[in-house]
């Protein structure tokens, strides 16, 4: 919105710092201190079960002599927590190093590679986490399991003997980790590499430097902002991990999002829950706060403008990049070949059937799920994204507001934090205001966390626009709004395609936030396949889950035809 | 931003509005009921169903403390869950007038949940069973024709169990089920609250724990449907259903069940209705409907546990009623324990114990 010069201006200024404001305030603060507040309590046989509850005929004081730190005394005195934290770091440290070592060699080879084939491995490289992330883990839950695809391998190529039965161990939930959350990282490595100005490394190999010197000295300091951004925005979610431990790993693995889940749904001791999740809030303090000093979005965001020199395409290039795409297909490959699988048996192969997507189309409470996560998915990315316009507007063009670093910091909350914590503060939100919980409490959660990712893209383009274009506008007398739906909003307007998009794949992948936040038939997609997944596959859930490649790919491909026939357009008129 | 204001009071009736008449929410394992049952009382009573699962009475309780839960009809488990809950005040009363069929239900299991809600003002039982052990007979017999299948040694003793570490044990992921039925293998109190008695319950999970590959609440069914697992300690009729399962399969492999010799814990699952239930009068009809005695044949025909209903009994195939795991006589039933309320204190002693017979801490 224009700056704001006249009593209209400072009408809109309001109203577009209000609304976003109020509510980040209302679903993200609100809830956090009501985790506060019942972190500070006791367990208690009662509905809901934790003392003091807020009375008004007992007053305040009264209250507030109930609230007492035991909680957190419990868990800084209890070795038990303190291993879980502990256990939860290390696997996160581990599991961010090891996607380092995958991501790098791979985006560093996609930016070697000619120009034409670029943005399509590119593109092939980030398409497979458009799709549902459970169905990906449950790929992996297939080739682990004990005479899965990886036995079957290691025995036809004679290298183990027995079963490796990886399934149910901490290797498997690091092999989980790398593939989850390869995409975070691959993407601010391929920007921050595709940045570097390729005429460094032709200045130093005519002075007679190596290529492997030229690597070692040169691109890999200059990548160091890459790695940086994508370590932090790995390692943050990976501490507070509950999936994926949950499906992949076995017994004796006790990271504290399983410990936080123990303690809420097992004991019911909801204030230990809280103290718990604020724990681990301030374990993850340091990075978060090293996390907005690197600026992700403008890591992520910016095309790279670096080259100039002939980029040579090596063949450790090739094979980088060869393997990573193998490793990011494989399991989405078998999933689709089995979903043809006359056999019931999601590993031996018994011809070929399509009988799996008849039965498919037969389970209507599969079809009603998928249904509901669609609606919602739609109206929460909708809502998501004129709250997240909204809310980049506010950062980009106001300055200075009141309260501007906290408007900042909660937008950050559900990109950095873990979804348990958000989920549970929104739970707790929800039944202390006596909201029944069911499908509109999805939309206010989802619509919640899907602003912060839509104003976060849309920030970076306002970032950087050409503001005299508005300025020209005003010149010529438009007013306003005028200004913004002709000028502004048409410049703007990919970066809020591409932040409804990024909030409908999330709100449809969501699991942790809707479990914790749903009610009465209102079961999402995700949540019924989680439910089958643990208790029994069955092909049905690979011809849903090769549906949905199929949709994603089609959406994605319509998608790049109508941006490369507009940009031919362009070029057509602009030789 | 009138039609925001507009849109939010909308959304608002929407949510509060939604629980209207003619749906009835019922919150129940996973396919509980006979396949034809809900589409049956949809038909007869025109009330819609909408059938939610939960995987664990953890979940149940969470859910009913935290209140509203929107739910009609659950079928919670009797005790120690429904037990502790109801003092919170959590369920709502019956309107015996309402429940014609009550007279079908076994006069002595009635007698047992009045022990614990005093007659029977606020649930009715649907099914009970025992957590035993569920064995793939082909496996066991290659690896050890003599196993010890209808005795906790089977898993409880480290030599034992560890034979079978390959093919695959799985015990339940539950403090109360998996301590309380090593107490009885031992001899002790399955409800006991000396901390001395317990961690030799703790020492002899830990002790066989490298030849266990899972601790899990449910994926058991479907580990032993498709022979990944031998051996998994779980809920009598579970075992059934994964015998249905392998078959649907194609697996020629046999599954059986057997309740342990030593003893074993019993379960009941209550048919029961939130304090703050929408829609009362279908809950009360469904669960009328339920009590019919074929209606509740069906169940037992199908899921394998034991029907809380005596009229229904004459209809239950002779395969099931006559099998001793599946229905017990009087004899084994003396050796049933139904575990007991503890205090919150115990509860918290009790997660501890388990955290550290799984080796967490």
């Amino acid at each position: 919105m224009p700056t704001p010069r006249s009593a209209e201006g400072s009408r809109w200024k309001f109203a577009i710092i209000a609304i976003p404001y109020l509510w980040l305030i209302a679903f993200l603060l609100v809830p956090f201190g009501l985790i506060l507040k019942i972190s500070l309590s006791d367990q208690a046989r009662a509905r809901p079960p934790y003392m003091p509850q807020f009375d008004w005929n007992s007053g305040i004081t009264a209250f507030l002599r109930g609230l007492d730190f035991e909680n957190f005394s419990v868990l800084a005195s209890d070795l038990f927590y303190g291993r879980s934290y502990l256990q939860s770091i290390q696997i996160a440290a581990m599991g961010t190093v090891l996607v380092l070592l995958v991501a790098y060699p791979l985006a560093y080879g996609l930016t070697r590679a000619p120009s034409r084939w670029r943005g399509f491995l590119f593109t092939l490289v980030i398409l497979p986490f458009w799709t549902s992330f459970l169905v990906r883990i449950y790929a992996w839950m297939i080739i682990l399991k004990p005479n899965g695809f990886l036995d079957m391998g290691g025995q036809l190529l004679g290298l183990s003997p027995g079963t490796l039965a990886l399934l149910n161990s901490n290797w498997a939930v690091l092999i989980g980790i790398v593939y989850s959350y390869l995409p975070f990282m691959v993407l601010p490595l391929y920007t921050t590499l595709d940045k570097i100005d390729g005429t460094f490394c032709e200045a130093a190999r005519d002075l007679g430097a190596s290529a492997a010197r030229c690597f070692v000295t040169i691109i890999i300091p200059l990548s160091l902002p890459g790695v940086m951004a994508g370590s932090l925005l790995v390692f943050i979610p990976m501490v507070g991990e509950f999936v994926i431990p949950e499906l992949l790993g076995g017994v004796g693995s006790a990271m504290i999002g399983k410990t936080l889940w123990t303690e809420f749904f097992n004991n019911q001791d909801w204030p230990l829950s809280a103290a718990i999740a604020i724990g681990m809030l301030v374990i993850l303090f340091v990075p978060i706060v090293l996390l907005q000093r690197v600026q992700v979005a403008a890591a992520m965001n910016e095309t790279g403008a670096g080259g100039g020199a002939q980029r040579h395409f090596s063949w450790i290039n090739k094979i980088s990049v060869g393997l990573g795409v193998a490793f990011i297909y494989l399991p989405i490959l078998l999933v689709i070949a089995f979903s043809f699988n006359n056999s019931r048996l999601v590993t031996i192969w018994g011809g070929f059937s399509l009988k799996w997507y008849g039965t498919l189309f037969q389970n209507i409470q599969l079809l009603d799920s998928a249904w509901l996560s669609f609606k919602l998915a739609c109206l929460s990315a909708t809502i998501a994204t004129v709250l997240g316009v909204l809310a980049a507007l506010t950062l980009v063009r106001f300055r200075i507001f009141f309260g501007k670093a906290l408007f900042n910091f909660l937008l950050m909350v559900p990109i950095i934090m873990p979804g348990m914590i958000i989920g549970l503060a929104l739970l707790l939100f929800f039944v202390a205001i006596g909201l029944p919980r069911g499908f509109y409490t999805l939309l206010l959660s989802h619509a919640t966390f899907g602003m912060c990712f839509v104003a976060v893209i849309v920030q970076a383009r306002l970032a950087n626009f050409d503001r005299s274009l508005e300025e020209a506008a005003f010149d010529l007398g438009s007013s306003s709004l005028q200004t913004f739906r002709y000028v502004t909003l048409p410049l703007i307007f990919p970066s809020i395609l591409s932040g409804w998009a990024l909030a409908f794949v999330l709100s449809l992948d969501d699991l942790i936030i809707s479990s914790l936040t749903t009610g009465p038939n209102a079961t999402t997609l995700p949540m019924r396949i989680f439910s089958q997944v643990r208790l029994g596959v069955t092909p049905e859930i690979n011809a849903a889950s090769t549906l949905m490649i199929l949709a994603v790919v089609l959406c994605l491909g319509l998608g790049m035809m109508a941006q490369s026939r507009k940009s031919s357009k362009l070029k057509g008129t602009n030789p | 931003m009138r039609r925001l204001a507009g849109m939010t009071a909308c959304w608002l009736m929407l949510a509060i509005g939604s629980a209207a008449a003619g749906e009835m929410r019922l919150f129940s394992w996973e396919a509980y009921f006979s396949a034809d049952t809900i589409k049956k009382f949809e038909t007869e009573s025109g009330n819609k169903v909408t059938y939610d699962v939960f995987d664990s009475n953890d979940v149940v309780e969470t859910k009913m403390l935290a209140g509203d839960s929107g739910y009609d009809v659950v079928t919670p488990n009797l005790s120690p869950h429904f037990a502790r809950q109801l003092p919170l005040g959590v369920w709502g009363e019956l309107d015996k007038s309402q429940l014609g069929n009550i007279g079908n239900m076994d006069p002595v299991l009635m007698a047992k949940l009045a022990e614990v809600d005093p007659d029977n003002r606020h649930a009715v039982p649907w099914m009970w069973g025992t957590t035993g052990l569920g064995h793939n007979v082909d496996m066991i017999k290659k690896i050890m024709p003599d196993a010890p299948v209808d005795s906790w040694r089977l898993v409880f003793d480290p030599v034992i169990a560890a034979k079978f570490k390959d093919c695959g044990i799985a015990l339940l992921d539950d403090a109360e089920q998996v301590l309380g039925s090593a107490l009885i293998y031992l001899g002790l109190d399955p409800d006991t609250e000396n901390p001395e008695e317990l961690e030799k319950a703790v020492d002899l999970i830990a002790k066989i724990r490298p030849y266990v590959r899972q601790f899990h609440g449910s994926s058991y069914v479907a580990g032993l449907a498709a022979g990944d697992l031998c051996i998994a300690m779980g809920y009598s009729g579970d075992m059934l259903v994964a015998t249905n399962r392998s078959k649907e399969a194609g697996k020629t492999f046999t599954i059986d069940y057997r309740i342990p010799k030593e003893g074993n814990l019993v379960w009941f699952d209550t048919l029961a209705v939130p304090v703050d239930a929408p829609n009362k009068a279908a809950a009360l009809a469904f669960i009328n409907f339920l009590m019919r005695p074929e209606i509740a044949a069906a169940a037992a025909n199908e899921l394998g546990f034991a029907t809380a209903n005596k009229a229904a009994l004459p209809l239950v195939t002779d395969k099931i009623r006559s099998n001793v795991n599946f229905y017990p006589t009087e004899t084994e039933q003396k050796r049933f324990h139904l575990p007991r309320v503890k205090s919150e204190k115990q509860d918290k002693v009790w997660q501890r114990a388990w955290n550290r017979a799984k080796g967490l801490e």
